[in-house]
């Protein structure tokens, strides 16, 4: 679904951030909460399936169980959260001009600083962190399941925390290309998939922290 | 955790896998295994348990697992084995606890990582739990063996400690060493390693 309205319905007001209004601006949020569903969901697929198939063993045995529907909506939330706070940064790129009206980058050096610090990002232990709790679904099952709407809902909010810790930065990078190149957006979403649910996830996400870095500076040279 | 489980077991937990040394699947949630996918025998020894009024306490009990990459990609073979020792309604309430008939974790999520499943299955189960020099037999079937790491320098063992602060996956805090064996030989299960990764801990189930 969040794919169908990235292919077909988004359009976005390209009057100068100056004459928007705050219907505009919710417009805005709305497009990235929905593009942080389309982008993040398959990389959530494995664990929201799992946590599923949990809920279909506890209704085999007629035991209580809580829609798997509550969790996913828990990680989309914390996606939610984060998507308030990038409409934010943006309007404010906006108003300094760093962004053009066409929703991309408009300074070359904002470009490089963008693509570097996301590439420098990759490498913090913060981010393998997130990454490596992002990647180990079961401590976090095992840990923390309780039965109820809210559990359910904070389970996934957990979850889906992890998951902006580890990739906020990547979608950053939007900025530099654009926030509706379509393009990028699918480039952007196998990346988080891969570094989610490859074996060797983490090396890979310092590859691309490498790449990034690269990319940036051959935008300054 | 809720307290509304019918059951609780605090065991003894001989965990012998064939990851490397510092199981991936511990901290990273992948195996760190040659082939990627993790096999393991888990052998557990009650020190004090029940299932609703019945006690469990000093029973045995073996679970096999072969996933064949993480083990939350599912999918897995496994086998539970239960001592001898057992009377017919232990067995019964073990084999529901293990196989996460009656709620609580971890057993509930490992219960839905095996696409197929076999057990209980009544044997003659050996088991020694120590902390570093653990072993678990049944003969004919299967054998592991566990021994403590050695300092290559001073050729002195090395007490090495596996804890979480937060709790773990199914344990808070273990010894770690390496496997001196661990094979298998029980129909489609079979596999054979030594010198990956052992562990011997004591959980306290549901988590």
């Amino acid at each position: 679904m969040s794919w169908y309205y990235m292919l077909y319905g988004m359009t976005m007001n390209m009057e100068p951030v100056a004459t928007w209004s705050s219907a505009d601006i919710a417009l805005l949020f709305m497009m990235w909460a929905i593009m942080m569903a389309g982008m993040m969901l398959p990389s959530a697929l494995p664990v929201i399936l799992l946590i599923d198939k949990l809920n279909q063993q506890r209704q085999q045995r007629g035991a209580s169980y809580t829609p798997t529907i509550f969790f996913s909506l828990g990680y989309l939330i914390a996606w939610a959260i984060y998507s308030v706070f990038i409409t934010i940064i943006q309007t404010w790129l906006h108003h300094l001009e760093l962004l053009s009206p066409m929703m991309d980058s408009a300074n070359l050096q904002f470009s490089a600083i963008i693509l570097i610090i996301a590439g420098i990002y990759q490498f913090t232990p913060f981010k393998q962190n997130c990454l490596q709790l992002c990647r180990s679904p079961l401590a976090l099952i095992s840990g923390d399941w309780q039965e109820g709407i809210k559990s359910a809902i904070s389970l996934g909010l957990k979850h889906g925390s992890y998951c902006v810790g580890c990739c906020w930065f990547l979608m950053a990078i939007l900025f530099v290309t654009g926030v509706m190149n379509l393009q990028w957006i699918l480039i952007l979403t196998l990346v988080v998939l891969v570094e989610k649910v490859v074996p060797k996830g983490e090396v890979v996400s310092k590859y691309l922290g490498a790449l990034l870095i690269m990319l940036g500076l051959s935008y300054l040279f | 955790m809720s307290n509304e489980h019918s059951w609780a077991l605090s065991m003894h937990q001989i965990e012998s896998c064939s990851c490397s040394h510092g199981c991936g699947c511990q901290f990273a949630g992948f195996p760190t295994s040659v082939n990627g996918g993790c096999d393991a025998i888990l052998g557990w020894q009650v020190i004090k348990g029940h299932f609703n009024e019945l006690d469990l306490s000093g029973l045995k009990a073996v679970f096999v697992a072969m996933w064949p990459k993480a083990m939350h990609d599912g999918e897995g073979k496994g086998a539970l084995f239960i001592d001898r020792a057992a009377s017919e309604e232990q067995v019964t309430a073990l084999a529901t606890i293990f196989s996460g008939q009656a709620g609580g974790m971890p057993v509930e999520a490992i219960a839905t990582l095996f696409s197929e499943f076999e057990g209980p299955i009544i044997s003659d189960i050996a088991m020694d739990p120590q902390d570093h020099t653990s072993t678990v037999s049944i003969a004919g079937i299967l054998e592991t063996g566990q021994a403590p790491h050695i300092n290559p320098v001073t050729g002195e063992e090395n007490k090495v400690h596996i804890t979480f602060p937060e709790g773990g996956f199914m344990w808070n805090d273990g010894f770690a060493g390496k496997t001196t064996t661990l094979k298998v030989e029980h129909g489609n299960l079979a596999f054979n390693y030594s010198d990956t990764f052992a562990a011997k801990a004591i959980v306290n189930w549901p988590t």
